[in-house]
């Protein structure tokens, strides 16, 4: 997604046949999202998001009703959920307690495995994967390092890294995905 | 004695040499031992988007590296901490999880108890050192300067699991730069995010986020912002020089953000190298004119 690119969701009606009336309970019953379907819709959530003061793009409180009607194409493919700060206000003042921050991360995993994530996203987890940093270090840093009387910068365990990412399976993800695109 | 691990992560090292450096030599002055870890990983919490499972595993690496020293983590970026500490409780509750990471660790000859605790530094100096013994050590105490804090979300929120103090009226970061003689002032949306995670999907809502928050700053007459978190120092820092050129019209903000153990470093008597002032991008020197003789 670059400057001026954002898809603006919801220009047509809603219409049944695009639901998919099991994905609320697929969140609900996945990572943190036990609570999603206590949402009654108040917007509080909306209210004190620090992005959708600036945007009309990302409102929680859509993201939310969207994935309890079942727009599930909307939600993974979209850019919306890609443009929560994690700041966690929405989750710490919604007074029916939804995760709601949670639950954009559940829906991210989902759309991550569906190859919809952003490219910054995939680069910093390769990045790591790669070389124990997020964003791969330069001699330049060592030197001010010393200048600042700090040591060189520390050693990561990638081996270690690597095979957490293995065995959970996440490298497989990563990767694999990839190639099918390549293929295509 | 106060001893912690000390997990520096991924941003300060590289990029924000300022804060491990400020912060190594204020807890030194004040004889906190800090123990490096070795052979650390990433905390995960950009696997976190992309994978549950991954991210849990990666920040369990690095608490069961800590138990293993008997030692509560001191992680200085606010993206860590929260990571860590999400990653504490969530597997002590979920014992399906915490199997699966355990399994994981054991290929390692490592496992998750749950035994530690995962502080930031201003936990630090707050609840463990305590802001009466820090007091003492403030010889160079600053005069006349008024400063805007930012606490950082994830140092606050989610309060659940963070369990520090009340994220909709915090008073740790005012309470402890005002021991410096700093006098605190409020600004409208205090306690808003600095927009900083969303520069990887949308950097225009990021400026567009920390422009807001410096015009509200620099409204309420602050001379200088302090932060906790690298992402926050770097959205005020860094960023500013992106929000001069986009929202300026030609004028600039130049509003220097410090870091608060660069603060606290100056009132001990450091000099602006040991704190590593001169890195800062948003010209930051003219804070040392508010220092007391």
């Amino acid at each position: 997604m670059s400057k001026g690119e954002i898809i603006v969701p919801i220009k047509e009606p809603i219409r049944s046949k695009d639901l998919d009336p099991e994905f609320k309970y697929k969140i609900a019953n996945t990572y943190l999202g036990k609570d999603l379907k206590a949402c009654f819709k108040c917007g509080a959530c909306s209210g004190g998001c620090p992005v959708g003061i600036v945007t009309e793009v990302y409102k929680p409180r859509e993201v939310i009703g969207k994935t309890i009607l079942g727009m599930k194409e909307d939600v993974l493919t979209g850019d919306q959920i890609w443009l929560c700060a994690t700041c966690y206000t929405c989750e710490d003042r919604c007074p029916q307690h939804v995760n709601i921050t949670d639950v954009i991360l559940a829906l991210r995993n989902i759309a991550f495995r569906q190859g919809n994530a952003p490219k910054a996203l995939v680069e910093q987890a390769k990045n790591m994967i790669e070389t124990g940093w997020i964003q791969p270090p330069t001699a330049s840093m060592d030197k001010r390092r010393e200048e600042l009387g700090l040591s060189r910068l520390p050693k990561k365990a990638v081996e270690d890294l690597q095979k957490i990412v293995k065995a959970t399976g996440f490298y497989d993800l990563l990767y694999q995905k990839e190639e099918t695109e390549e293929e295509k | 004695m106060v001893k912690y691990a000390l997990y520096t992560g991924c941003t300060i090292p590289y990029r924000l040499n300022a804060y491990e450096a400020s912060t190594r030599k204020v807890m030194e002055h004040l004889g906190v031992e800090l123990v490096d870890l070795d052979q650390v990983n990433c905390c995960g919490l950009y696997v976190e988007p992309a994978n549950k499972l991954a991210y849990l595993a990666l920040s369990g690496r690095i608490l069961a590296l800590a138990e293993e020293q008997n030692l509560d983590i001191l992680a200085l970026c606010g993206g860590c901490t929260s990571a860590l500490a999400k990653a504490n409780a969530y597997l002590k509750e979920h014992e399906d999880e915490r199997n699966a990471v355990n399994e994981v660790l054991a290929d390692f000859d490592m496992g998750f108890e749950g035994k530690i605790r995962v502080v930031n530094s201003v936990n630090s100096f707050v609840e463990d050192i305590g802001l009466k013994e820090l007091k003492k050590q403030i010889t160079k105490p600053f005069n006349g300067l008024k400063l805007a804090a930012h606490y950082g979300c994830h140092l606050l929120k989610p309060s659940e699991v963070l369990q520090f103090e009340d994220p909709e009226a915090p008073k740790s970061v005012d309470d402890l730069c005002s021991i410096t003689g700093a006098m605190m002032v409020d600004y409208r949306d205090k306690y808003d995010c600095c927009g900083a995670p969303v520069i990887a999907t949308e950097q225009s809502l990021a400026v567009k986020i920390i422009n807001n928050k410096l015009k509200n700053i620099s409204h309420a007459g602050a001379n200088a912002i302090v932060t906790v978190c690298p992402y926050c120092e770097l959205m005020f820092d860094l960023m500013q020089l992106e929000a001069d050129e986009v929202y300026g019209n030609g004028k600039k903000y130049g509003l220097p953000a410090i870091l608060h153990t660069q603060l606290l470093g100056l009132s001990m008597g450091m000099d602006t190298e040991e704190v590593g002032l001169s890195l800062n991008k948003v010209n930051a020197e003219k804070i040392v004119e508010f220092l007391s003789e």
